[in-house]
Formats: structure tokens, C-alpha cells, sequence
């Protein structure tokens, strides 16, 4: 059994976090810790994610915000198996989603979503905005947090609950990025201004 | 109280909406009032006033509650008739499913992609339902429907039931204990319908009986794609029923239609004590050679043995003509009550013999035209006769066995269908042969 597998089983029989190398075996504490094979699993996450969704041949027909829910209800079927450990995860660390054990995740999710911005900004599903447009990658993160607190507590068989809300979230993750009102209006602001309000300057 | 949390806001912006439904419903009434001193409104325009107030609260709902809605308000009379098409056609606005998410769910459920499962996948959806949208597949050159349901459809169904009944028990002016078994029997039957393995059994057992039908296509079922979310059936080619009601002419081809629905319906019934429940013109079609096509056994009832026995004794010339025996049936069918008073008995007896007369006076005969207007204006003021009754008011008036509900919707269902067709159809006699009189 690999160092994963052994921490998985741990948890799947004793129901708790192994807290010391010895816990799950006597042999690995040489090389690796606890919270070194943590961090190796959740890094799995995003990059068996990342592979599955591009290995999907429907995947690259997608629009930046389907391409987003794939990745998500992937992401989320691939946590689905190690729901309890996650759990205790959370319930364990403080702070849990600044904690180092996300550190990698986070920064292969964010790498992924950067080129997601950058392929919707040039398609002109995402709108680029002056000062906020470095934040973005904030928003999605923010978003995949909600997702996991509400995933979390879903009780609902086969978690169908997440999916509705999945759906519900990215949609207005996207809605809220898309050219809207506000664009047009500070659209309109600049023009007013550069004319000085009046347009009699050419 | 755990499944109500989850989707708060949904939950409070759509009771909020039956909220406004009521204080427009109790304007209306404030405002005929007024006017009524002064002389003015009509009752039909106050009932028409409000009937719209509902409706445009209900249409805004979605999935199930649009269907609860449906039930609760159209079949019991809450709004008019003509509604009902409406509704049908609120319920296409119903939500879509993301790709991602039509794949997430063959992941989930089957552990494949649909492109691995068929040779061919259509990921736009050709039909929305209420609960469930329609794909088109291609597997060895053979068409394919493919139904997939909303996730969280089955969750939400109690809760929904459980935002219509207020409003409902409200307009009719009954307690909630009043109409509470026959609201369980619509969960039941609700909750049922989003259990796909449910359906496609149903729809297996149906195939079996359409084998004795040649005129009647069920489709085939494919439990090896199919589970309790995903349902995957053969496509039946042809024109939907309610295209096919109103072209002109063909009343012979119209006449036979009718008859293969009638024999395939009653063979459920009588033979298996167990029908299709969901008798609309959607769920229908008439297939290129001309034989009746039909879908959805999502809403199949099963008739308890007692009650079959004690609802068909109500056909027998025997039964009508034995006081006694009558009475028992009657009260064992909750349609009078041993503590009614002799007025109270005597109303009530009336009315459903009334209503036996009519319903069952399609089947007396050797053939019935449904073409018959008379039939169908006798049908009408029936109905108006019963919502206008005063006496029929209060929860004293909400009688009858809750099997006897869906019966009688199937009931509407058919000779709705049978009177759009004009048909001249006649209902077999041979299953009084094996009825167990009460």
C-alpha cells in the first residue's frame, strides 16, 4: 500500500485523523509526515481533475463557464470517496482554507483558472475591468469555498444537493464577470468625462 | 428540517409568491364587496379576477410545485379549465440542465460519459418536463430517448407539497386534516414518479400487456442505461395525440384510436389492477402506421383488491338496486358517513349517485359517442352544480377514498381525450365476470 492508501484506510477504519507516522505505519516516518501525504492528496485533486476534464472530448467545446462546472462536479466527484476525511480535515485545522494543506491545490486551481479568464476574456464571456481584474481569480476561489462548505454539510443522497448548488454558484460567478450595466455605465462615464461633461471639446 | 435549510432562499421567495397570490385573492374579494354594495362586479368576474391572481402566482413556479399546483388546482376545480393548457405550457420554461452537468450525472450514475454509452449523443436537450429533460441517442443505428432528471427533484417534493397545501386548504375553505390523505396520496404518487427504476419497471410490465394489444407501442426499455436518475427507451417515431385531436376528418381512424386506448386502459385496470395515471395528450403518439404510441409510466396507481371491488360494485344494475347493500359500499368508500345526519345522508347520496350515473353512463352502453355534446354539457353543469353547491362547503364535503383520486383524474384524462377525438368507442363488459360484489 502507498502512503495514501494507508492514510484513506486509517481514517476509514478508525474514523479519525491519524495524528503521528507511527499511526499508519512504522516504516514511512523516514522520508515523508502526516502532513506531507495530506498535502499529496489534495494535489491529486486538482491535477487528476484537470487531466480527467481534458481527457473528456466534450471538454474543449465547452464555453469558459461550462468548462468551470465541469471542473467542479469533477472536482467534487473525486472528493466524494474521501468525504469523511475531508471532513474531519476541516473540523481539524484552523482556518482550514489558509492552512498549508491546500497551499498546492489552491495553486494548481488557480493556475487553471487563470487560463480560464484569459479564454473567456477573449471570447468576451468575462469582462475585463480596470483595478478589479487581478481579483478575480479571488472570486473563483471564494466561490469553490462556498461550494465546499455547502458539499460539506449536504446530506442529500448521491449529493445531489451540491449539484443543484454548483450550478447555482458558477452561474452567478459568471453572471456577475459577464459585460453588464455597470460596464456600460462606466462605458459612458469615461466618454462624459473625457468630453468634460459636455462634449464641445473635440 | 435538515433538507429545508439547504436551499433556504428558494424556499422563502417561493412562498412569498403564494403570500401575494393570497393578499391579491383576499383584495379581490374586499374589492367585489365594495362594488357589490354599490352594484357592480359579477361573480364570474371576481372568480375570474382571482383564478388569474392564482394562476400567475402557480406559473412562476417550478418542477414539482408547478405540478402540485397542477393537481391540487386544476383537477380539483380550484381554477377553470381553461388554465390548465397554460400551465402546460409554463411547465416548458422549466429549468435546463448545464452540459457539464448531463455528464456529471452519467458519471455519477452509470460510471460513464453518455459518447461512451451510445454511438451517438445529443447534449442539448430536445424536451423539458417538469421533472426531467429529454435527450436523443443512437446506440447500433437504433433511436433513443433519453430522460435525465433535475437532481434534487425528490428532495424538494415534501417540502413544495407542503408550501401548496395552505394556500389550497385557504381557497377552498377546508381544514389542513381535510385534504391531508389525499395531499399523501400525491406525494406518494410524486415521489414514486422520480424513481426512474420505478418507471422503467412499470414500463417493462406495461410492454408485457401491450403484447396483447397489436394496435397499442410501448417502447422498449434499456435498464443496462438506465437507473434511478437516467432512463433510456426507444424513440417512438410519429405525431404527438394533441396534434393528431385537431386535424379535420379521419373520424374512422379516430374512432379506432380511441378504442385501442380504451382496451389497453381497462386491460390495466380490470386485469392488472394497475394504470396508467397520467392519462394526457402528451403522453401519446400516433406512429407512422397508425398504432397508438405510449409514454411515461412515471405515474402508475395501484388498485388495493377492496377498494377495485368496492368502486366497480357501483356498475352493478344488482348493487344499484340493493339499498343495504348500496349504502355499505357507499359508506366503506367514504362517500357518506355514518355520522352524517339523515339531510346530511340524503345530500350526499344524491350527489354521488349523480355523479355514478354520469360517469358511468359511457360505459353502460353498447357504444357511446363521445362526440356527443349533450354528454359533454351534462359533464359541465354537473361540475358547476357541485362548486356552486353551498352545502358543499367546509371540510365535510372532502369525501371519498383516497384511491378513488387518481381514478377519477385517469377518468377525466381519457374521455377528455375521447371527447377531443370524437370517438365512438364502447367499454368490454367482461370484466364484471370476475368482480367480487360487496
Amino acid at each position: 500500500m502507498t502512503d495514501k492508501e494507508l492514510y484513506r484506510a486509517y481514517v476509514k477504519e478508525k474514523h479519525r485523523l491519524p495524528k503521528k507516522n507511527n499511526d499508519i505505519d512504522q516504516s514511512i516516518g523516514k522520508y515523508t509526515s502526516i502532513q506531507q501525504i495530506e498535502t499529496e492528496i489534495w494535489t491529486e485533486y486538482a491535477t487528476m481533475t484537470l487531466t480527467q476534464c481534458v481527457e473528456d472530448p466534450s471538454f474543449g467545446e465547452y464555453i469558459a463557464r461550462e468548462k468551470m462546472l465541469a471542473y467542479v462536479f469533477v472536482l467534487f466527484q473525486n472528493m466524494n470517496a474521501d468525504e469523511e476525511q475531508i471532513r474531519l480535515q476541516m473540523r481539524s485545522t484552523i482556518k482550514w482554507w489558509t492552512s498549508p494543506l491546500l497551499k498546492e491545490f489552491k495553486a494548481e486551481f488557480n493556475s487553471f483558472v487563470k487560463t480560464l479568464i484569459d479564454e473567456g476574456q477573449e471570447r468576451g464571456e468575462i469582462q475585463k475591468r480596470l483595478y478589479i481584474n487581478n481579483s478575480y481569480p479571488v472570486l473563483f476561489w471564494n466561490t469553490l469555498l462556498f461550494i465546499f462548505i455547502f458539499w460539506s454539510k449536504d446530506t442529500s443522497k448521491h449529493k445531489e444537493q451540491t449539484d443543484v448548488a454548483v450550478e447555482k454558484w458558477i452561474n452567478l460567478l459568471f453572471d456577475t464577470l459577464a459585460p453588464n450595466a455597470v460596464d456600460s455605465a462606466v462605458d459612458l462615464a469615461q466618454f462624459m468625462i473625457k468630453r468634460k461633461f459636455y462634449g464641445i471639446t473635440k | 428540517m435538515e433538507s429545508q435549510n439547504k436551499i433556504p432562499t428558494g424556499k422563502v421567495a417561493r412562498a412569498s409568491k403564494f403570500f401575494k397570490a393570497g393578499i391579491k385573492v383576499g383584495g379581490n374579494y374586499a374589492a367585489h364587496y365594495t362594488k357589490k354594495i354599490f352594484g357592480g362586479e359579477s361573480e364570474e368576474e371576481l372568480d375570474r379576477k382571482n383564478a388569474e391572481a392564482i394562476f400567475n402566482a402557480l406559473s412562476q413556479l417550478k418542477g414539482t410545485a408547478l405540478k402540485i399546483a397542477q393537481m391540487l388546482s386544476v383537477d380539483t376545480g380550484v381554477l377553470p379549465k381553461a388554465y390548465a393548457e397554460k400551465f402546460a405550457m409554463a411547465q416548458n420554461n422549466a429549468m435546463r440542465l448545464s452540459a457539464p452537468l448531463v455528464m456529471n450525472t452519467f458519471q455519477k450514475y452509470i460510471g460513464k460519459s453518455p459518447y461512451e454509452l451510445f454511438d451517438e449523443f445529443n447534449i442539448d436537450a430536445v424536451a423539458a418536463a417538469s421533472i426531467g429533460q429529454v435527450h436523443e441517442a443512437y446506440k447500433d443505428g437504433k433511436r433513443l430517448a433519453v430522460k435525465i432528471q433535475y437532481p434534487g427533484v425528490a428532495d424538494s417534493i415534501h417540502s413544495d407539497i407542503n408550501m401548496v397545501k395552505p394556500f389550497v386548504t385557504r381557497y377552498l375553505r377546508v381544514s389542513p386534516q381535510a385534504i391531508h390523505q389525499y395531499a399523501e396520496e400525491i406525494e406518494d404518487r410524486l415521489i414514486e414518479e422520480t424513481d426512474y427504476e420505478k418507471e422503467l419497471s412499470n414500463g417493462q410490465e406495461a410492454f408485457r400487456v401491450a403484447l396483447n394489444h397489436p394496435q397499442i407501442v410501448v417502447p422498449k426499455y434499456y435498464p443496462e442505461w438506465s437507473n434511478h436518475r437516467i432512463l433510456t427507451m426507444d424513440w417512438i417515431e410519429g405525431d404527438l395525440l394533441k396534434d393528431f385531436i385537431n386535424q379535420e376528418g379521419n373520424q374512422e381512424l379516430k374512432n379506432r384510436i380511441g378504442q385501442d386506448l380504451v382496451d389497453f386502459f381497462w386491460d390495466q385496470i380490470h386485469h392488472y389492477k394497475k394504470f396508467h395515471a397520467d392519462l394526457h395528450p402528451g403522453n401519446f403518439i400516433i406512429t407512422a402506421d397508425q398504432k397508438l404510441g405510449v409514454i411515461d409510466f412515471g405515474c402508475e396507481k395501484i388498485l388495493p383488491e377492496d377498494f377495485y371491488n368496492q368502486y366497480f360494485s357501483l356498475t352493478d344494475d344488482e348493487i344499484l338496486h340493493d339499498r343495504d347493500r348500496l349504502r355499505k359500499v357507499l359508506i366503506d368508500l367514504d362517500f357518506i358517513r355514518e355520522s352524517d345526519t339523515p339531510e346530511e345522508e340524503k345530500l350526499y347520496w344524491d350527489v354521488t349517485m349523480k355523479s355514478i350515473e354520469i360517469i358511468s353512463r359511457p360505459l353502460k352502453v353498447d357504444r357511446f359517442d363521445f362526440g356527443n355534446e349533450q354528454y359533454n354539457i351534462d359533464l359541465q353543469s354537473f361540475g358547476e352544480e357541485l362548486t356552486s353547491n353551498q352545502e358543499l362547503k367546509g371540510d365535510n364535503a372532502v369525501r371519498g377514498s383516497k384511491h378513488a383520486l387518481f381514478l377519477h383524474r385517469a377518468f377525466v384524462g381519457l374521455f377528455t381525450i375521447l371527447y377531443g377525438l370524437k370517438a365512438q368507442v364502447s367499454f368490454d363488459k367482461e370484466f364484471k365476470s370476475n368482480l367480487v360484489l360487496v
